[in-house]
């Protein structure tokens, strides 16, 4: 029952690990590198810190995990090897896709801008959400106009 | 492919031997850790380290391992003086 209930502790951690990541690199992606400086974005980082680190202690660290993914592999036997190898693949087959799919998507915006203004409505009208949303980008632009610009001081 | 279920006597043989997981992981050449998941089943070990066990006990490996479940000891031996018996 407790090998369960720790089970189940250690795979909450596992989410809360990666849910971390992936809302800072959403912060990075769409937050710092599009100029949005603002106090609910700060304190959305001091938290996914805190469970960030929470989680890694937690499940990385306490479990060994980290040592075993940083050993050589002739140290290791054939259960530590397996152990590793299966870590390894959940890993890369969760969270880089995530990661590749959430920078990828700021490039997918524009595209889909214009597809859903040809659908519902007319570009400039008052009603349009496309005109309200293209002034958040840095400068007025969109980022394929603007670049990746960084916020000047 | 799935794999079956390895059944093992280790823990009997290093009770009987006084030996420790750390000892015997030490004689093997593997993690403690991987002794403990040998000895509960929950890991299958590679032919090399089946081997490697049943050197140490100085057993043939069919007498650690098994595909099915393994009798106790005790009713191995019955069987055998039963055998002789007749």
């Amino acid at each position: 029952m407790n090998g369960a209930q720790s089970q189940t502790q250690r795979r909450g951690y596992v989410v809360l690990n990666l849910a971390s990541l992936i809302i800072l690199e959403l912060i990075y992606h769409w937050g710092v590198a599009g100029g949005v400086h603002n106090p609910v974005a700060v304190g959305l980082i001091v938290v996914c810190l805190i469970g960030l680190v929470l989680s890694f202690l937690q499940v990385i660290w306490r479990t060994g995990l980290w040592k075993l993914t940083h050993a050589k592999v002739e140290n290791l036997d054939e259960r530590q090897v397996i152990v590793t190898r299966e870590a390894l693949r959940y890993s890369y087959e969760i969270f880089v896709p995530c990661s590749l799919l959430l920078m990828y998507v700021p490039c997918w915006v524009p595209i889909l801008d214009g597809v859903y203004s040809m659908l519902c409505c007319p570009r400039g009208s008052s009603t349009c959400p496309i005109s309200c949303r293209r002034s958040s980008w840095p400068g007025g632009k969109r980022s394929s106009e603007a670049g990746h610009n960084f916020p000047k001081k | 492919m799935e794999s079956r279920k390895i059944y093992n006597r280790i823990q009997v043989f290093r009770n009987e031997r006084d030996l420790s997981r750390q000892d015997l992981a030490d004689l093997v050449g593997v993690n403690y850790q991987t002794i403990g998941y040998l000895e509960r089943e929950e890991y299958n070990p590679s032919l090399d380290l089946a081997f490697r066990i049943a050197e140490v006990f100085g057993l043939p490996v069919e007498m650690v391992f098994s595909t099915g479940p393994m009798k106790p000891l005790s009713d191995v031996l019955r069987d055998q003086l039963e055998k002789k018996g007749e």
